[in-house]
């Protein structure tokens, strides 16, 4: 088993990361809005937590785009390194419908946990 | 939670960055290098963009220009397109001019000090514009070093000279050169002792930002050359003879 201090990541508690825990044992794959209701951190700070797992390599990260029209499935799923979209024409295959304008399109993150077990501490 | 828009999401993405104590090399590289998050820390510049051109018009004598000014225009402008840039000032003193102070108190400039090797706690950046046909010397290397030592002790950790020449004592393109000398002595021995960064933008880095490299990235490898050189072992290529005391010194030395 992998352990993993949190302790540079000073807004979680203990409580917290055992929360964070119990998460990651039934749950690999991780968006922030996920990992904020399942600990009780902010948005910004499950982000920051997912970031932080990225950058040690211990978890592959994923932006997805969404068609603004049908918010509940994304439609594309790159690598967090390629950032967001620069359009000038993209067909949504969802919808079927051609989009146009950037701001058509939203974003979401998502990151998948490649180690096989990882208990948090801090 | 829907999905957020671009703005948001860039948002999110800076505040995740900015609350990590130290970037590692994958956040370096995969996200803040990376094209698809380019705008997480410069913005584009057309009239940099133009400004570059100027320059190189300028350095091969298709059009005039006041070349200091010119320099200066650039700097400014370089800096200007970092996304969290605070403020850019100008300062004069009875001491010869250091030409721009540039801060910033934004997370988009804390994510960039931390990307640059910089502590948060001196967000200040003094930056010297060279327009010289000779290359900066050891003692105008020296002199930024300890305006940034003295006026900037706690607020300032970096030293940018934006030059047409580089300094004296750095390798030129093509020779290996494992001794440090002059100004590139003189830039490894005060980061050793200040943990602060003298670098140099010159023409060649001009060129590369012209040809759309980025210029954080320069900065960030300039900074890593300087971390890296403390390693090395200072060895001086000034070639330190014994000589016989000079005349005027020497009556003094058989006096007794």
């Amino acid at each position: 088993m992998l352990k993993v201090n949190l302790a540079s990541l000073d807004f979680f508690s203990k409580k917290q990361v055992s929360l964070l825990n119990d998460l990651v044992a039934i749950n690999k794959q991780l968006m922030p809005h996920v990992v904020a209701g399942a600990t009780g951190c902010r948005l910004e700070e499950a982000m920051a937590l997912l970031i932080f797992l990225y950058d040690k390599d211990l978890a592959d990260g994923y932006i997805l785009t969404y068609h603004s029209k049908h918010q509940d499935f994304y439609f594309m799923k790159r690598p967090l390194k390629e950032g967001l979209l620069k359009i000038d024409s993209l067909f949504c295959q969802v919808c079927e419908e051609k989009i146009e304008n950037e701001n058509d399109l939203l974003y979401d993150f998502e990151f998948v946990i490649n180690k096989e077990e990882v208990k948090f501490e801090v | 939670m829907p999905p957020a828009n671009a703005e948001e999401t860039k948002k999110l993405m800076m505040n995740a960055l900015t609350a990590l104590k130290s970037l590692g090399e994958r956040a370096r590289v995969e996200v803040l290098e990376s094209q698809g998050w380019a705008d997480l820390l410069t913005k584009q510049s057309p009239i940099l963009n133009n400004r570059l051109k100027d320059y190189f018009d300028w350095c091969e004598e298709k059009r005039e220009e006041n070349p200091g000014e010119l320099l200066e225009e650039i700097a400014y402008l370089l800096f200007h397109c970092f996304v969290g840039v605070g403020n850019i000032r100008s300062f004069q003193s009875y001491a010869p001019q250091h030409d721009l102070v540039v801060d910033g108190d934004s997370a988009a400039w804390l994510l960039l000090m931390n990307y640059l090797h910089l502590p948060t706690s001196g967000r200040t950046i003094v930056v010297e514009c060279k327009n010289q046909k000779h290359p900066i010397t050891d003692q105008q290397f020296s002199r930024l070093c300890s305006i940034l030592q003295n006026k900037y002790q706690d607020t300032a950790h970096l030293g940018v000279f934006i030059s047409r020449t580089p300094a004296t004592g750095f390798p030129k393109k093509g020779l290996s050169r494992r001794s440090l000398s002059d100004s590139r002595a003189t830039q490894a021995l005060f980061h050793a002792k200040t943990n602060k960064y003298v670098v140099v933008i010159d023409h060649n880095d001009l060129l590369h930002i012209n040809n759309g490299a980025s210029f954080s990235k320069i900065l960030e490898a300039k900074i890593r050359e300087i971390e890296a050189s403390t390693g090395i072992s200072l060895d001086f290529d000034e070639e330190w003879k014994e000589i016989l005391l000079p005349p005027h010194l020497l009556k003094h030395h058989y006096a007794d």
